[in-house]
């Protein structure tokens, strides 16, 4: 029975942990490309899940077309935020925490947008596909395959096109050496902005495939920059593949922790395991 | 044009300036006589005394701490605790705040200064949301999500003049006022102090500063609990003006405040939080806006400072002072 139960909430921890390691990857990849933290990215997951959940639910948007709307919208709502608030920071004698405090006030601003708009209340999300498979004595909801598939498939993609693409080579350039990217005439300017765009679309994808599991609210960013943060820095900051490794742990502890320990503490855990990792292991597990 | 050059050596004078400023903050409420105006007048004394320990940290030590608001909201919970559930006497809360917020921030402070940057500023976000979630989780002693109510007012009883209870924004502002005031002079003169100097050099260049054997550690950790002790002196006092607590109090609502405080008055500055405070509270009740409203105006605020103006107005004020109305020659 013990071994039963502990299995199906890894499992369900598991599909957690793929919208922890896209969300995360978004965040990391920004990190590594721009060196600045996007604090406005709990706030994308948010609009994410918030805005395919009422193209769907109000306007009675097809699942696809929804999704493909709000990744677009939020690329260039991404693109935006690093022309505008981003971008004339990178300069400053303090670039990080200039753009710490700037993407601070695009996250008030965002938040209390989407609470103008959305009010304080949740908004409804049906899945189309009822029930699930049977994974031995338990089940898995369909919705939660999808959030495991696509994630599987949009983060190969993303190594894909990361490696192989001129594009993904131009953004790995810029990460690896600023100065020696223009030298070979790279735009900085808008390899940042497309990094940022990237990085704004994994995490409304994050919100999109976890709408129909946790109910959109406008609070839901708050949380998920936390869980991305803990997930990034105990990763080590700008490494995609720590990011993808420690989402998953994070996901399956998380949700063994709340189930067998407590819910309501499940994010004090979350806090607990970031500050023990940065006093053993001060650059994290999968230093850049 | 005499008068006008006498009075112009009389702006120039810091001993005349000064007192001046205080002496209309004294006698301010005798003129505003409106109960809301002053109510608003003690909200922003309290908030830039919280901004001004807030600005310790962000200001004097150039990194952003995401969790200060912890020590607002345990100065204001330690009170209520110890005032409602233990029946000791408000003012024995006060040095029991300043206590608590000094061990606490020293513990936060060993871990948390090890690190810069982003590292900094996340884990003292942890740190924050930790006792957050410990507080409200913690039903029998803080009462959860509903808080503590009933704190008793504070009282002065000195023998041969009436008793005086503080128990109403006019008494309250005098109060606070003083609070802010011996906040500002005792920070004014640590920062004076080698302590002051030491600080300053480590945040111009850390490097350098070290070697000529400065103990970075050592003097953040001193800025840090300073910073966190002024602070939850800002939080005995909003407990005891609002005469309950709730989990808001240690929320990130007050981090975002404090910021956009800091950031608009001016980091780095006494005066800046001060200024800050006076706009974070009068913008918004000027405006008439929903909580929503005033939050988005505060986001494109915050933003707009940080690309525009980063060092804030204070220092530009300052500037245009010496150069308009005290100009030398």
């Amino acid at each position: 029975m013990e071994v039963t139960v502990f299995a199906q909430q890894a499992l369900c921890g598991l599909t957690n942990g793929m919208a922890y390691a896209m969300f995360a990857i978004g965040l990391t990849l920004i990190f590594g490309v721009m060196g600045t933290l996007n604090i406005a990215h709990g706030e994308i997951y948010m609009l994410g899940a918030l805005a395919f959940s009422s193209f769907v639910t109000y306007l009675g948007i097809n699942y696809l077309l929804a999704a493909l709307i709000t990744l677009a919208l939020l690329g260039v709502a991404g693109i935006a935020i690093s022309r505008i608030a981003v971008l004339p920071l990178l300069n400053s004698p303090n670039p990080l925490l200039s753009v710490l405090l700037s993407t601070i006030g695009v996250s008030i601003f965002l938040t209390n947008i989407a609470l103008s708009i959305w009010g304080a209340s949740t908004v409804p999300l049906e899945f189309p596909l009822r029930g699930g498979i049977p994974v031995g004595a338990m089940e898995l909801s369909w919705a939660r395959i999808a959030i495991s598939g696509v994630s599987v498939v949009v983060i190969v993609t993303l190594h894909l096109f990361l490696s192989r693409t001129l594009m993904g080579r131009k953004i790995r350039a810029v990460a690896q050496n600023r100065i020696g990217a223009r030298l070979v005439g790279i735009n900085l300017d808008r390899e940042y902005s497309l990094a940022f765009g990237i990085g704004c679309a994994l995490a409304a994808l994050a919100g999109i495939l976890s709408a129909p599991v946790w109910v959109a609210s406008p609070y839901l960013g708050q949380s998920m920059i936390l869980t991305g943060f803990v997930v990034v820095i105990v990763g080590g900051l700008g490494s995609i593949r720590g990011a993808l490794v420690v989402g998953l742990l994070l996901g399956i502890l998380q949700s063994i922790f709340g189930y067998f320990l407590s819910v309501y503490y499940r994010d004090a855990f979350t806090f607990a395991v970031l500050i023990i990792t940065l006093l053993l292991k001060p650059g994290g597990l999968f230093q850049r | 044009m005499r008068t006008l050059s006498k009075m112009r050596t009389l702006l120039q004078n810091r001993w005349f300036t000064m007192p001046a400023f205080c002496a209309l903050l004294i006698v301010a409420p005798l003129i505003l006589r409106s109960e809301y105006v002053i109510h608003c007048l003690v909200l922003t004394f309290i908030l830039a005394i919280f901004a001004l320990g807030y600005d310790l940290v962000v200001g004097r030590t150039g990194q952003v701490s995401l969790g200060h608001q912890a020590f607002f909201g345990v100065g204001a919970y330690v009170t209520a605790v110890l005032a409602v559930r233990l029946q000791l006497s408000p003012w024995l809360c006060l040095p029991a705040c300043l206590i608590f917020a000094l061990i606490l921030s020293v513990v936060i402070g060993y871990i948390s200064l090890r690190m810069r940057g982003a590292f900094f500023a996340i884990v003292t976000l942890a740190f924050a949301m930790m006792i957050w979630l410990f507080v409200k989780g913690w039903r029998g002693v803080t009462g959860g999500e509903f808080g503590i109510v009933g704190i008793p007012p504070l009282t002065i009883s000195i023998p041969l003049l009436p008793r005086i209870t503080f128990d109403s924004p006019f008494s309250f502002y005098y109060l606070t006022l003083a609070f802010l005031l011996l906040s500002i002079y005792c920070l004014s003169r640590v920062l004076d102090s080698r302590l002051g100097r030491a600080v300053a050099a480590l945040r111009e260049n850390e490097e350098r500063a070290s070697t000529l054997g400065i103990n970075a550690l050592r003097y953040y950790i001193v800025v840090f609990a300073l910073g966190g002790m002024v602070s939850s002196l800002a939080g005995f006092a909003y407990a005891a003006y609002m005469a309950s607590v709730t989990p808001i109090v240690l929320s990130v609502n007050y981090m975002i405040k404090g910021l956009i405080m800091i950031i608009v008055g001016g980091s780095g500055t006494l005066g800046g939080p001060l200024l800050g405070a006076f706009i974070v509270v009068l913008i918004p009740e000027l405006l008439r806006a929903t909580q929503e409203l005033q939050l988005i105006f505060f986001g494109v605020v915050l933003v707009v400072f940080v690309i525009l103006m980063p060092q804030g107005i204070y220092p530009s004020l300052v500037r245009l002072w010496k150069r308009k109305i005290t100009p030398r020659r």
